[in-house]
């Protein structure tokens, strides 16, 4: 047998497999470097397919702030289809890493990206094919550290037994931090896995979840989490990027050959967001609150098309109205982009922002439709979850897009919301209906109009760690079920189309975002028996989900539509992601008696986000 | 400029980016076009698209030397910049090596020459013999087109020049047409090879093929396209 690479191996069956532009890389962008040069190696993965991993922000502005240091490389893998799985087992190809080609098991650090929670299963196949084992505890001094971040490292408990480290909020310095650890003990000689793990949990923002001891309580609920030296710290506290200006963010991408979810310059406009809405854990976890200036965001939009040729500029943040200066941004980027021939996008826009005058700024919008997230039916209801928008804002934004002639509107809204009563899903079905009345008062009597179409989009309500509403009980099943009908029986309007999410999934996804480690055997198993992909449709499979935490002596029940007590031991409360649980708390509360609080704009609502620091935020402002 | 340049750019699309389709090929060049800064024509109206035209398909999995594609220049550039420009674009399995203005059509193109080799252990000098018997007499297969699938004898699109084992693997040189109306996929061979002498490409590293190709020609056979 010749000596070859795992990915010249590959390369060899790829013909064999869908899409086999997956797994070459080789695309322009990417970066290689010269192994001799090189102090530490790490292999960023995302658990899923090339096209959304290729996608991820995160991921690019992590691939290019690691590559730049001299000293250290970062390189991509993603998870590999079932074609190019059933080639790779078949023929013992371990997976590797894009760049080079080698085998992820003999890098330093294999990351993982953990954007929900469906990927887990994912996660435990990738690390499968790449021959490392499963458990940190069984893994040696030869094999890589394991590390997670994103979203879901904020309560990776139920994968904690898998990973050796997770590196808890924002990584553009930690990563490069840890690596430059692991190489000075490396060339020292003192490096042994146990000796860095431990000096990897005095570093900020690094949770090294086997340096913790849990204990739990006769009635299952967890006393406490115990650490085994003297100097970690008992609560893992999230590293912010202060200055956003200053902060890296690549001139270039990888460019992909193949074509990928996003496929366009993703601006990153700003970290956090000034809206408290009490379901969103986004809103919570990436506080405080961080602009970018105008002039570099424009800086770094040339760049970006220069480097990219990219004909797309998407804004990106978690509001993008919300901007203090997003009237000025537009203005500054179109002085340039139209006669480019590039289009800014908006994504994610609030509708009470909405305007006819930013309407007309990005009109080289070629979409038919918009979107919008009213979130709920009722005044009452959006009052609750703090969503701050009245069905006036809906109907004006409506309004706007139909005089600019769109027809279609989609809104998005949640099923199974805490304090929810029918009136509140019935409300879901007038909304869509006076949205309806609003195009024909525009249009009664004139001909040749299309009808329009209303599409809503309904989705369960999950509990999320790190939200005002982490104690609430999500609906069962049956009372999803009911509700889901209920709304349908209400919708008799062939102008008003009705998308729901499955409910069973939402279920799954609640006992994962809210479990404990107790959850990590049951996770192992699911892996065992072949579970991959869950987060897509063709692979999900309830029944068996169901059948594995029953062999395991789980009890979904007790993770997703149990309403856990306000002084309960929380899994994630090892963590501080800035914002305080008394905050939450009062926020809870608030919820009940339908009192919506102002946002950071207005006021500061004493969240304790601020305390992390940063600069061009509103929390400076108020201070 | 009155009117619009029309100028060729030849280019080679080897080692790991023969995994990409032409579909993907078409959307990355335009993209590269745009990121070289070259004066490109585009369509007009509402939705103004960058004309770009190549020549042959190149079906995954097959290497070229000799791909081309044609485009308009609204403002005069010269030529060896546009080269320069689209390569600082490129990695280095895909680099333009001229960049001309040019008389003749794609649909001129009549004949491409491949380089097939074919590894694998149980090959010998009598592999490369059965081979030559093989390609040189008609070759009954099923083949894919528009209209369906037939039974094609796909004798009179070959035209074997060398066929040889070289101790290691054969190595086969050949013409095959690659007129638009009869384009014989070099995969054909392949398939002949498999079905007709039972040779496997099973075990990816010990048996396996690549495909070059290496030149297009003319309906001559003699005269190169460019």
């Amino acid at each position: 047998m010749e000596n070859l690479t795992p990915k010249a191996a590959a390369e060899r069956v790829l013909k064999r497999v869908l899409k086999p532009g997956r797994y070459t890389g080789g695309e322009y962008g990417q970066i290689i470097k010269d192994k001799k040069d090189v102090r530490a190696r790490f292999a960023f993965c995302f658990p899923d397919t090339y096209e959304i991993g290729m996608s991820n922000l995160g991921i690019r502005i992590l691939y290019g702030a690691i590559n730049s240091h001299p000293d250290l490389w970062c390189e991509r893998a993603y998870t590999p289809w079932v074609d190019m799985e059933e080639q790779l087992r078949k023929y013992n190809i371990p997976l590797y890493a894009h760049e080079s080609g080698d085998a992820l098991r003999d890098f330093d650090f294999v990351g993982f990206t953990l954007q929900y929670e469906l990927c887990y299963t994912n996660v435990l196949n990738t690390l499968d094919l790449a021959g490392i084992p499963l458990l940190s505890c069984e893994r040696d001094d030869t094999m890589p550290i394991i590390i997670g971040g994103g979203p879901c490292s904020y309560n990776a408990e139920p994968i904690a037994d898998f990973f050796d480290i997770f590196s808890i909020g924002e990584g553009e310095e930690a990563l490069p931090e840890i690596m430059h650890l692991y190489a000075d003990m490396k060339e020292s000689g003192e490096y042994t896995r146990e000796k860095f793990l431990h000096a990897a949990a005095k570093l900020d923002g690094f949770y090294v979840p086997s340096l913790y001891d849990v204990s739990y309580n006769e009635d299952g609920t967890i006393k406490a989490y115990t650490p085994k030296y003297d100097d970690i710290p008992t609560k893992i506290t999230k590293r912010i990027i202060a200055d956003m200006d200053k902060a890296y963010f690549p001139d270039r991408f990888v460019m992909p050959y193949i074509e990928t979810v996003h496929d366009r310059i993703m601006l990153e406009v700003y970290r956090g967001c000034i809206r408290g809405c009490r379901f969103c854990q986004a809103g919570m976890v990436y506080r405080p609150i961080r602009e970018k200036s105008v002039e570099v965001l424009d800086r770094q939009a040339r760049a970006l098309r220069e480097s990219t040729g990219y004909d797309e500029i998407s804004l990106s943040s978690l509001s993008i109205s919300d901007y203090s200066e997003i009237d000025g941004l537009c203005d500054t980027l179109l002085k340039w982009t139209d006669a480019a021939k590039v289009n800014i996008s908006l994504p994610s826009m609030r509708l009470d922002m909405f305007t006819k005058e930013l309407m007309d700024k990005i009109s080289t919008v070629r979409a038919s439709g918009l979107t919008f997230a009213p979130e709920a039916g009722t005044q009452r209801l959006r009052d609750a979850i703090n969503k701050n928008v009245t069905e006036e804002d809906l109907l004006r934004a409506c309004r706007v897009a139909f005089e600019a002639g769109k027809t279609q509107v989609k809104l998005y809204f949640m099923l199974g919301l805490p304090t929810e009563t029918d009136e509140d899903i019935e409300g879901i079905a007038q909304l869509a209906k006076h949205v309806v009345d609003a195009y024909y008062d525009l249009y009664r009597g004139v001909k040749g109009r299309k009808a329009p179409t209303v599409t809503i989009s309904v989705a369960c309500f999950i509990p999320k760690p790190f939200t005002a509403f982490q104690w609430e009980a999500q609906n069962t099943l049956e009372e999803l079920d009911r509700k889901q009908k209920l709304l349908r029986s209400k919708i008799n309007d062939p102008k008003i189309k009705y998308n729901y999410h499955d409910a069973e999934v939402s279920l799954i996804e609640a006992v994962l975002a809210r479990g404990d480690r107790r959850l990590a055997p049951a996770i192992l198993e699911a892996h065992k028996r072949g579970f991959k992909f869950d987060a897509w449709e063709e692979f999900f499979n309830y029944n068996n989900w169901v059948q594995v935490f029953a062999d395991c002596g789980i009890d979904p029940a007790y993770y997703a539509s149990r309403e856990i007590g306000e002084d309960e031991v929380l899994p994630w409360d090892i963590i501080d992601c800035g914002v305080d649980k008394r905050f939450l708390l009062r926020e809870r509360h608030n919820a009940y008696e339908s009192v919506t609080n102002r946002n950071c704009a207005e006021k500061c609502t004493g969240c304790g986000a601020n305390k992390l620091g940063g600069e061009r935020t509103w929390c400076s402002r108020c201070r | 400029m009155v009117q619009p340049m029309p100028i060729r750019a030849k280019f080679y699309k080897v080692g790991s980016l023969q995994f990409i389709s032409h579909l993907d090929l078409v959307r990355t060049m335009t993209r590269n076009l745009t990121r070289a800064g070259i004066p490109a024509w585009y369509s007009q109206g509402f939705n103004p698209r960058l004309k770009l035209t190549f020549s042959l398909p190149l079906s995954i999995g097959t290497q070229s030397e000799c791909e081309f594609f044609d485009i308009r220049l609204v403002e005069p550039m010269e030529l060896d910049e546009v080269k320069r420009r689209i390569n600082e674009t490129l990695t280095d399995e895909m680099k333009i090596v001229d960049v001309y203005q040019s008389e003749r059509k794609f649909s001129d193109i009549a004949w491409a020459e491949y380089e097939i080799r074919m590894t694998s252990p149980k090959f010998s000098s009598e592999t490369a013999d059965a081979l030559r018997e093989l390609y040189t007499n008609p070759l009954t297969l099923v083949k894919r087109s528009k209209s369906g699938e037939k039974e094609v004898d796909i004798l009179p699109y070959i035209d074997l020049r060398d066929c040889k084992f070289d101790g290691e693997s054969i190595v086969i040189n050949a013409f095959l047409s690659a007129d638009s109306a009869d384009y014989l996929n070099p995969e054909y061979l392949i398939k002949g090879a498999e079905q007709k002498l039972g040779i496997t490409f099973d075990d990816p590293f010990t048996e396996f093929y690549t495909i070059m190709r290496r030149e297009v020609y003319l309906a001559d056979k003699v005269i190169v396209f460019r």
